[in-house]
């Protein structure tokens, strides 16, 4: 009984360390990883301080140690200095967040001058692993109603498909079950930019005329067909072009110029 | 593993289901917090667990099938509302799930860390499936099944390796549930 219960405890542990180690290695960027040497410098730091301490006895090139209660006062005031400057470092980058978030509102409603726009949050991000939609902290008393097309200062979002009365959600470009009419910004050729599960930063582009010539880095913007988005919003640029045997199958991935995975801050464009 | 029970008619005794009710109101606010907030900033590979599967297989397996369709509803219900455009699916799908955590009840222990593991396998895969399923043909979008099961895979993974975590708790809990709602049926048994 005792016995089971210590492999019990022994199972939880090992899954846990099992989790950390899967959650790390899938999200930790290997090339910013100068933590770990920073450790290793941390561990090898006093052998090596003790090691030249005592090469510098030995050598007599020791005449440092003379002034180390001058060195251990000025280190004290240094500390002092320090951490005024971090105090002063941490409000600074308050006011800077600050800045940057009205700064970002403000551009956004004059990029897009042209259109009556409410200015919005996002304040959450769908659950599940299936779906993008987004969560708006504005709702029928600011006057949003449903398809109404959503932007940010990059390009489009997408539109609105429910609207409470103080929240909204917006039904994301990149969301399986997203579609939009587009057009290639140099050819002028209209196709169909649809949302997948693979990739929440990317479009693939179905319905490619036989004849439409397309190159790597045109740009996609709204059509207007759909009676949802606005006309000429940008969507982003063509990533890659996928051409198959059958060339009425080929298809184009498109990168999104929004970022959704830092997205804070849309439009909500209440005129066409 | 296999489970011989035989079942009674039980009547439903109100205020215990009230008391259970409203601790598993407070559970399902937690989760909806940690589900929200915490998870997406440690997923998998991008992927979050879905605790409310597990909560859901709980109530059904400890519980009875009246609170696990009741929760299934109210929990569904909350999830449409807040991020998806088709209200019906998650609850419909949640209630499923419950009904199918008191089928596995009868048929094998809830005892054994591997029977529950494998019940959460089952639940999530008929959970998602059955949601992307209904969901691709309500909004007309074509399956990735491709993706779809690579991120299942992964999300399967992540609710076995809670499962495992918070079996301690999860049974605590359960059988907190389960003396409850038998002590409060002693008087209303109907023999």
């Amino acid at each position: 009984m005792g016995e089971n219960r210590h492999i019990g405890i022994l199972g939880t542990i090992i899954t846990i360390v099992i989790l950390i180690l899967l959650i790390l290695l899938t999200n930790v960027d290997t090339s910013k990883m100068s933590y770990l040497k920073s450790l290793g410098d941390k561990i090898s730091r006093p052998f090596q301080t003790g090691f030249t301490n005592l090469k510098n006895k030995v050598t007599g090139n020791d005449t440092f140690f003379s002034t180390m209660s001058e060195l251990k006062e000025e280190n004290k005031k240094l500390k002092k200095e320090n951490q005024e400057l971090s105090e002063n470092l941490r409000e600074y980058e308050v006011i800077k967040a600050e800045n940057e978030s009205l700064k970002e509102k403000m551009n956004l409603t004059e990029k897009y001058a042209a259109y009556d726009t409410i200015s919005a949050d996002v304040i959450n991000k769908d659950i599940s692993n299936y779906g993008s939609n987004l969560v708006l902290n504005v709702g029928t008393k600011d006057g949003i109603e449903e398809k109404m097309t959503v932007i940010s200062d990059q390009g489009l979002v997408g539109y609105i498909v429910k609207a409470n009365k103080e929240t909204s959600t917006v039904k994301v470009i990149t969301d399986p079950a997203s579609s939009v009419s587009c057009n290639i910004s140099t050819t002028n050729e209209s196709v169909l930019c649809k949302g997948t599960l693979e990739n929440n930063q990317t479009l693939r582009v179905t319905y490619i005329p036989m004849d439409a010539d397309l190159i790597v880095g045109d740009s996609v913007e709204t059509s207007g067909v759909g009676q949802i988005y606005a006309k000429g919003i940008h969507i982003g640029i063509i990533k890659e072009i996928i051409t198959t045997t059958n060339s009425t199958d080929r298809y184009a991935i498109v990168e999104t110029a929004v970022d959704f995975s830092k997205l804070s801050t849309v439009l909500v464009i209440t005129n066409k | 593993m296999k489970k011989y029970k035989n079942r009674r008619r039980e009547k439903l005794n109100i205020p215990a289901l009230i008391f259970i009710s409203i601790i598993l109101l407070l559970v399902f606010g937690l989760l909806y917090f940690l589900q929200a907030n915490i998870f997406p900033l440690i997923p998998i590979n991008g992927i979050v667990p879905n605790l409310f599967v597990i909560f859901i297989l709980v109530i059904g397996l400890f519980g009875n099938n009246f609170l696990a369709i009741l929760f299934g509803i109210i929990s569904g219900i909350f999830i449409d509302l807040s991020y998806s455009e088709v209200i019906g699916i998650t609850p419909a799908m949640l209630c499923l799930v419950g009904f199918i955590a008191t089928w596995f009840d009868s048929l094998w222990s809830k005892d054994e860390r591997i029977s529950i593991i494998i019940m959460v396998i089952l639940s999530t895969f008929i959970f998602e499936f059955g949601s992307y399923f209904l969901k691709s043909l309500i909004l007309d979008f074509e399956i990735e099944s491709g993706v779809f099961f690579k991120i299942l895979a992964i999300e399967e993974l992540y609710n076995v390796l809670l499962t495992i975590i918070f079996f301690g708790v999860i049974k605590k809990f359960g059988y907190m549930m389960e003396r409850k709602l038998k002590r409060s049926n002693m008087y209303s048994v109907e023999l």
